[in-house]
This record gives structure tokens, C-alpha cells and sequence, in this order.
């Protein structure tokens, strides 16, 4: 959150992708507001992770434009890195670390220092159920842990907007339900959170508003999810 | 049934029969590699070493105690490398269809040890051969003693594939013990009565009697000719060996090859390093400034590594040794101590990088840090900079070498590690290099693709090694040119750093 207390508002104004003439993402409109999450839907190959690696700056838009709060979102600007986390793929984990000292480490650079890092990694852990993993080397990850542990890496920092790439693979429905936690606990505190994901329980369970990017390209299906 | 599994597999691998045609293009290929490589190569090396003072150095009398120094840490080495890369490395296939068969063992994986092996001795055998070449073009008679000490390298480098082979089969327990025996025998080479119960000693005293050209020593060789009897173990240490363990290997070696023929050398290096098993639990305080967090983060780190840190550690006093003798001695070889110097500290310092990989890893869109990857991977220098300053200036002292040496050495581990620095942003093979270079004597993009991927390595050795020899008869000129060099070295670490996306 700034200091002023507003939480800026992501936007996307006909935003889409291609390389030379191959449409990754068809043009898409959106909006988030805080304190709310959008879920992208959609086939595979419909563009949904090139979605989220615009709206978080990792990728420009071929044509139309990414905003948080009115400004074109570019990853190289300092104030769109802190505000926006994004966690697309699995991150560059250091092998010599361990889980703990991971999310420490992601959070000391963030400003987080000595005991702040630290309550911060463990109350990561402990939201996502992975308290136990803490003196884990990476190798020594499940494919589901490691998972947990990649989406702990975008919650430990300080943020106001949440992009994460279908954070529920690999993991089992308990699971899932504690980053569904996790997730509204961020969206409650008054984070926007924009997610793609292919299970329709944590859709309807954190969704204000879905997106689904379909064959029908150019076509932007946004529905409230209280009118179904 | 082990012919008809082998006929399977070359089926499998979907090689045409080979025709006469093929075969005598083959024949005519290793000829001319023969002719037109290996022989000028082998004659340019033996001409190198006939050189007077080159000889004069590998003549001197105490150069036995040196061969039974390099003879022991070879053991040792051969031991430790057993678990990283054994001689038994079949393909993932093989090891998966045929050692893990009901067929024992040491039938199934005989061929893949006696194919290692052969190499070892193969190099040994050659080497050893150079020099003795060497002695008889500087004018020496061929001697039974000369005749001896290319026999006895066979012998010994026979002895290594086996220690190999029980570094991969044993327990690390055992082959770590055996190991540190062997580093104590070589420290205590010394002493001539030790050089006549062990094997490096053994090989010791064979050189001695062709250096001082007296007449054969019978006992060595005798123990050196029964040696190769240890091959009786190799039965017994390939049914010792564990399946998952012989695959992990496999896996691993054919994974870096695929990095390698992509050129991800980096990518490659990094699965040779084996994940940490220990030192979880150790305090890592991430307190104070973020330079200082990270410097205590790398030396953690470190500290989960003991075994690689101590190599480390103590091929940077090597470095430092070498680098910091180059000026006192003679010219002939001052190439060698200068370039083994630059090259073994540049290797030596990637033990400490693997905090500034991570952060060069980072650099792109979708960092983890909350920090510019450039001060990132600043701060994460300060470890392998500090470990090249305070382990090569060690080597420097034990040298015994001037004031002037020592600073020399602290420019050049400066330079190491901004080179380091500029290696780590590499990034992927631009796919240009691998477009095909068509040329009178074949397609040369592979130059291309070999250069681009030891470029780091070549620039320690050309500009670091270099100035090194330079530095004894030019001291401020060597500097101000490895200085100037440093800064350009800086210049185009940052713009890699700046296209990774930072």
C-alpha cells in the first residue's frame, strides 16, 4: 500500500501480443480494482500467462496499454517493481539455500531486515502449511512443495498488486485451499490479485470478476461472477 | 544374452550399417587427424620440453619428490572424483535395461570401466612418453631406467582407474580416509622412506634413477609391474556398485552433455555441482547493511559445501603460489606457472560464485530481490573477491615472493573476479553462432560456439596469464595494462547485465 493509503488500480486498455504475425494474446480490456481479484480463464495457448506477464511488466503489449494507476506499467521502473509481484513460472531458487532462508533473503532485500524478515518468512510458511519445509534445500522439494514455496516467494515481499501464474498446480486440495487462504488474506488487506487458473473451485472461491480468453479472438468476456 | 541387449541397443540407436566406403573414410579421417594434428602437436611439445632450461627444470634432483607429490594428490583425486563422475558411466539407458538386469554386474559394466580406464592410461602412457622423447632428442641414450618410467606410469595409471572406480563404489566414508592417507603421503614426499612403501613414491624413485641416471631401481618397479593385480578388485567394486547411484551419474553426465551441445555451458557447470546436504541448520543472520547480509549469506552458503570450498580454498593458494613465482623462475617456464596461475584461480573462484550465479540468475524481468540486479550482483562479489585476495595472498607468503609479487596477485584476483562477474551474465548461445561457416576444410561454427562458451576462461588466460610473464621485466607497464583491461572487463560485464533485462 502507498503511503498516501490508496492501493492503485490496475488496468489493461486492449492490450494484446504477437510476433510477427503470430496472436499470442487477442486484444483484451480489464480492470481491478483494490481489494478484488480477476481470474483468467481459458484454453491453453489462449494467451493467459502472456496476459500476466504484461500486466506485470515482464512483457510490453504489442498494442494498447497496461496501467496501474494511470501509468504505463513497465518493469523497469522502480515503483511498478515494489507495487506489482508476480510470480509466473517457477522462480531462480539458490540450491544453497534453504526454504526459510529463501523467503528471508526475498524479504531482506525488499527492506524487510533481521527479525522483520525473519516473522515475515515465518508467517509465509506457516499460511501456506509448509512451516516443517523450512530447513528444506530446494532438491528436496515435492513438486508441490516447491510450488508452495514458489508462491511463498510472491507473498514475503511487500506488494499492492498479486499476479500469479495457476498457482494450484501440482498441489493437492488441501492445499489448494490454503493458497485460496492465503490469496483472500491479500485481497482482504486490500491487495488487487489477478490469477490464472484452470480449477474452478479456487475461481469461484477468490474471483470478483473473470476473464476467459477464448477462440473467439478479440472477444472480451468479463462477467461478474454474481450474476451467474 | 549381454551380446544380443548390446545388439539391441545398436539397433536402437538408429546408426546405418557402415559401408567399406564409410570405413575407409573413417580410416582415411583418423590418419589425417594423426598426420596433421596429433603428430606436430606431440613433436612441438617434445621440442618445447628438449629446450635446455625446460629440461634442466624437470631434471633438477628434487624433481622425483615433485613427482611423487603429483603422483599422491592424484590418487587422492582420483578417489574424490569417483563420486562426482565414476569410471563406470553408461548411457541412462543401459543403466537402466542392463545393470538393472539380473545379469551380475561386473559382466554388465566392464565395458563402460575398460573404456575408461583405457583413456587414463592412454593419457598417462602418452605423457609420459613425451617427456622421455624429450630427454632422448635433447641427446640422452635410451636407458633401461627410461624404459622403466613409461612402464611404470602404465602400471600406476592402472592403479588410478581402480582407485576411480572405488571412489564410485565405496563408501565416501572409506574413499574420503583413503584419500587423506594419500594427500599425507604426498605432504610427507619428503621423507625417502615413505617414498618406498607407496605407489606415487614408487613412480618417485623410478624418475629418480633416470634424472640422476643411475642404474634401475628393481624394487619399485617390481611393486609398480604387481600393481596392476588390484584389477582382481574390479569385479567386486563394479557388483559393489549401487543402480540408483550409477544412474544419478548417468542422468547427470548425459544432461550436461545436452547443456554442452547447446550451448547452456553454464547451465552445464551448474549440474555438475551436487545440491548441499548438510549444514541446514547453521545461522545465517541477514542483519545489518544488504552488503554485509549478503556477504554472510555466500559465506553460509559456503560452509554447506565444505569438501569444494576446502578445494577451493586451497587451489587459490595454488594460484596465488604460481602466479607470484612466475617472476623468479626460469623464462622457459614462466608460461606455464603464469597461465596454470590465472587459469586454476579463475576456476578456484567459482566455488565462491554461486550467491553472485543466483543473482545474476535474478537479473531478468521477475526477479525475486527488491534490489537493481546490477548492486545484487555488486554486493555478491564481495565474497569470492575476499576468498581470491585472502587464499592467493597465502600462496604469495608461502612463495616467499617480494612486496611487488604479492600486489600483483591482488590485481589479478580484482580482475578474476570481475571476469567472473562478466561470465555469470553470459546468458544463453546467441543462435547466430551456430549458423553453418562453410570453409575448404569443413564447417567451423563449432570455433564459434567454443569460443563464445570459454570466453572468460580465454580472457584470464590471455590477458591475466599473459601479463603475468610480461610482469617480471614490465611491473607498472603489466599493471596499468591488466588495470585498463579490468575496467573493460567491468564496461561489458555491465552492458551483459544491462541486455538481461536488469
Amino acid at each position: 500500500m502507498r503511503e498516501d493509503g490508496a492501493v492503485p488500480h490496475l488496468e489493461a486498455r486492449a492490450v494484446s501480443a504477437s510476433i510477427d504475425s503470430e496472436v499470442l494474446l487477442a486484444p483484451v480490456s480489464l480492470t481491478v480494482k483494490p481489494g478484488t481479484a480477476l481470474a483468467v480463464q481459458g484454453r491453453n495457448g489462449s494467451g493467459k500467462t502472456t496476459l500476466l506477464r504484461i500486466l506485470s511488466g515482464q512483457l510490453q503489449p504489442t498494442d494498447g496499454q497496461a496501467l496501474l494507476d494511470g501509468h504505463p506499467i513497465d518493469e523497469r521502473n522502480r515503483g511498478a517493481r515494489r507495487a506489482i509481484s508476480a510470480r509466473i513460472g517457477l522462480p531462480a531458487f539458490a540450491r544453497e539455500l534453504t526454504a526459510h532462508e529463501h523467503l528471508r533473503f526475498i524479504a531482506t532485500t525488499w527492506g524487510r531486515t533481521g527479525s522483520t524478515a525473519t516473522d515475515a518468512a515465518d508467517a509465509t510458511m506457516k499460511a501456506l502449511g509448509i512451516t516443517e519445509l523450512r530447513n528444506r534445500f530446494v532438491n528436496e522439494l515435492s513438486s508441490g512443495q516447491t510450488q508452495l514455496l514458489s508462491v511463498a516467494t510472491a507473498l514475503v515481499r511487500p506488494f499492492d498488486v498479486l499476479v500469479v501464474d495457476e498457482p494450484e498446480q501440482r498441489l493437492d486440495a488441501h492445499r489448494r485451499d490454503l493458497v485460496v487462504a492465503a490469496l483472500s488474506a491479500q485481497i482482504d488487506r486490500g491487495a488487487s490479485v489477478v490469477f490464472a487458473s484452470h480449477n474452478a473451485d479456487m475461481v469461484h472461491s477468490i474471483a470478483d470478476t473473470t476473464i476467459t480468453l477464448g477462440e473467439q479472438l478479440g472477444e472480451q468476456l468479463g462477467e461478474q461472477l454474481g450474476e451467474q | 544374452m549381454l551380446a544380443q541387449a548390446r545388439l539391441v541397443l545398436a539397433t536402437r540407436s538408429g546408426a546405418p550399417a557402415r559401408s567399406a566406403g564409410d570405413t575407409g573414410y573413417l580410416i582415411y579421417l583418423v590418419l589425417l587427424i594423426i598426420a596433421l594434428v596429433a603428430v606436430p602437436a606431440a613433436l612441438s611439445i617434445v621440442r618445447g620440453l628438449a629446450q635446455p632450461h625446460v629440461l634442466s627444470a624437470v631434471d633438477s634432483p628434487d624433481s622425483y619428490r615433485i613427482v611423487a607429490v603429483v603422483a599422491a594428490f592424484l590418487a587422492a583425486a582420483a578417489l574424490m572424483l569417483g563420486r562426482t563422475r565414476g569410471p563406470v558411466l553408461p548411457s541412462p539407458f543401459l543403466a537402466e535395461f542392463l545393470a538393472g538386469s539380473d545379469l551380475p554386474r561386473s559382466s554388465t559394466l566392464r565395458r563402460p570401466f575398460a573404456a575408461s580406464a583405457s583413456v587414463l592410461v592412454g593419457l598417462a602412457v602418452t605423457a609420459a612418453g613425451l617427456v622421455i622423447a624429450a630427454r632422448i632428442v635433447s641427446g640422452e641414450a635410451a636407458s633401461v631406467s627410461a624404459v622403466l618410467v613409461v612402464f611404470g606410469c602404465l602400471a600406476f595409471a592402472t592403479l588410478l582407474a581402480v582407485l576411480w572406480l572405488m571412489g564410485q563404489s565405496l563408501p565416501r566414508r572409506a574413499t574420503a580416509t583413503l584419500a587423506v592417507i594419500f594427500v599425507v603421503t604426498g605432504l610427507t614426499a619428503g621423507s625417502d622412506g615413505v617414498l618406498w612403501i607407496t605407489p606415487g613414491g614408487w613412480l618417485a624413485l623410478l624418475w629418480q634413477s633416470v634424472s640422476a641416471g643411475t642404474a634401475p631401481l628393481w624394487w619399485p618397479a617390481i611393486t609398480l609391474a604387481v600393481s596392476p593385480l588390484t584389477l582382481l578388485a574390479v569385479p567386486a567394486l563394479l557388483n559393489n556398485l549401487r543402480g540408483a547411484e550409477i544412474m544419478a551419474q548417468s542422468r547427470r553426465w548425459q544432461s550436461i552433455g545436452a547443456l554442452v551441445q547447446t550451448g547452456d555451458l553454464a547451465g552445464a557447470s551448474g549440474a555438475l555441482r551436487a545440491p548441499p546436504t548438510r549444514g541446514r541448520r547453521l545461522q545465517m543472520p541477514l542483519t545489518g547493511p544488504l552488503w554485509w547480509a549478503i556477504l554472510h549469506r555466500d559465506l553460509t552458503a559456503a560452509r554447506r559445501f565444505p569438501l569444494r570450498s576446502a578445494f577451493g580454498c586451497v587451489a587459490l593458494v595454488g594460484a596465488g603460489w604460481l602466479t607470484t613465482v612466475t617472476s623468479t623462475v626460469p623464462d622457459g617456464l614462466s608460461w606455464l606457472t603464469a597461465l596454470a596461475g590465472s587459469g586454476i584461480g579463475y576456476l578456484a573462484v567459482g566455488v565462491c560464485c554461486d550467491g553472485l550465479r543466483n543473482a545474476a540468475e535474478n537479473a531478468a524481468p521477475g526477479s525475486l530481490y527488491g534490489r537493481d540486479a546490477r548492486i545484487m550482483i555488486g554486493y555478491h562479489t564481495a565474497f569470492p573477491l575476499l576468498a581470491a585476495l585472502v587464499f592467493g595472498s597465502l600462496g604469495a607468503v608461502i612463495a616467499g615472493v617480494s612486496g611487488a609479487a604479492l600486489l600483483w596477485w591482488l590485481l589479478v584476483a580484482v580482475f578474476i573476479v570481475l571476469v567472473r562477474v562478466f561470465d555469470s551474465a553470459q546468458g544463453p548461445m546467441p543462435i547466430g553462432l551456430l549458423l553453418p561457416v562453410p570453409t575448404p576444410v569443413g564447417d567451423i561454427a563449432i570455433l564459434n560456439a567454443i569460443i563464445w562458451q570459454a570466453d572468460a576462461l580465454l580472457i584470464v588466460l590471455i590477458v591475466s596469464g599473459g601479463l603475468t610473464i610480461n610482469f617480471s621485466h614490465h611491473g607498472l607497464g603489466a599493471a596499468a595494462w591488466l588495470a585498463l583491461a579490468a575496467v573493460g572487463v567491468a564496461v561489458l560485464a555491465q552492458r551483459r547485465i544491462r541486455s538481461l533485462g536488469a
